[in-house]
């Protein structure tokens, strides 16, 4: 039964509809993966502000670095090049997303606490 | 056979070998990467839901076990994984002692610990998507729940209607074809023949519909990972909003 099925897949699937798809959603996570670490930076940046402690400047580069890089996936004709890309793509996004939660998360925890303590007092 | 034929067919060989403990290695990265997400987004859930969002009432010395445990666990699960690596017989260190002439190479037998192996690694990276999928979904529910705790203490607007009910049901499908194809791997056929290309073509060709049915469960688990991605884009997009427009609205009570 397993066995048929994985035949059943394996002959309903090529290496080239593997990599027409790979390229059309691969496009579509990282650019979900762009926004995640733009929104979180930006969150990060609202504590900061809020608590008056220099904003995010590093990070911003990196992420802007990554861009060029993120636009070339859907015209990359190899699946090897693709992983290659996302590897360099992924890697300082992940990089990122760790240094924000363990740098701001203090910032936002305190500035939460605030608007928690004011918004109940203006009630 | 001339020598640079065999030369290119060991390069070749060399590169695949390479191509897999790198992928092996990236995918690892990221499952740890989704991990420490995920433990930073469940501290703070936690956080979120202790009374008085006070950094205090988080029990340092339990956080730091839990974060041993699951560091342990990860390490535990690298270690078992690129250490059958070293019990690897690779198909090009093969193929160069038979183009130095070496006896007691049996060339079948190391064909089919490279097909093996290939499927081996087929299956370990389907259960890698397959993780990541489940920790994605994980980061997201936890995120989610925070987002909406966060909604109730700023008393900011309501919260939507929960819309995580349909992960569970996707990620099982995921998981049951992951297991599939790593079953099927696990149970795959030998095979062997006579000469060099020939047997490189067979085992090439043995491992052909495998491959297929995993690239076609990568792009299957690729729609679930691009939805709990988006979701995850969206729920930090919400949250932006509500702690902008409550910072805003701070600012004009000031």
């Amino acid at each position: 039964m397993i066995q048929a099925v994985i035949m059943w897949m394996g002959s309903r699937f090529s290496p080239e509809q593997y990599i027409f798809w790979t390229r059309i959603q691969c496009t579509a996570w990282t650019l979900a993966d762009i926004l995640i670490v733009y929104y979180l930076l930006r969150i990060g940046d609202l504590a900061r502000s809020f608590l008056k402690v220099e904003r995010h400047k590093v990070c911003y580069v990196i992420w802007l670095a990554t861009l060029p890089l993120s636009a070339t996936i859907p015209f990359l004709t190899r699946g090897y090049y693709i992983f290659a890309v996302e590897l360099l793509v992924t890697l300082p996004h992940f990089l990122i997303i760790l240094y924000a939660l363990a740098a701001d998360g203090r910032y936002f925890f305190l500035t939460l606490s605030f608007l928690v303590r004011s918004t109940n007092s203006a009630k | 056979m001339p020598d640079a034929a065999i030369s290119e067919i060991i390069q070749s060989a060399r590169v695949e070998y390479c191509r897999v403990l790198l992928t092996e290695t990236a995918g690892l990265f990221w499952i740890l990467a989704e991990i420490c997400i995920l433990f930073a987004v469940r501290v703070g859930r936690r956080l979120l839901d202790a009374e008085g969002l006070s950094l205090e009432s988080i029990q340092v010395r339990f956080e730091k076990t839990r974060a041993m445990i699951w560091g342990g666990l990860f390490l535990l699960f690298s270690a078992v994984l690129l250490g059958r690596h070293l019990f690897d017989s690779p198909l090009h260190r093969q193929l160069v002692q038979v183009a130095a002439g070496g006896d007691g190479v049996d060339l079948g037998r190391a064909l089919n610990a490279h097909v093996s192996l290939m499927r081996a690694h087929y299956a370990v990276w389907a259960s890698f998507v397959t993780l990541w999928v489940i920790l994605e979904a994980g980061i997201v529910y936890n995120g989610w729940r925070g987002y909406r705790r966060l909604a109730e203490l700023l008393a900011a607007r309501q919260p939507p209607p929960s819309q995580m009910g349909v992960l569970p049901f996707m990620l099982v499908g995921a998981a049951a074809i992951g297991s599939f194809i790593a079953f099927g791997a696990a149970h795959a056929s030998e095979m062997g023949a006579d000469t060099l290309r020939r047997m490189l073509g067979e085992a090439h060709a043995a491992n052909t519909v495998y491959r297929n049915a995993l690239y076609l469960y990568l792009r299957l688990a690729g729609v679930v990972w691009i939805a709990v991605e988006w979701l995850a884009a969206f729920v930090l997009w919400r949250s932006f909003n509500l702690i902008a427009g409550v910072m805003r609205d701070q600012e004009t009570r000031e």
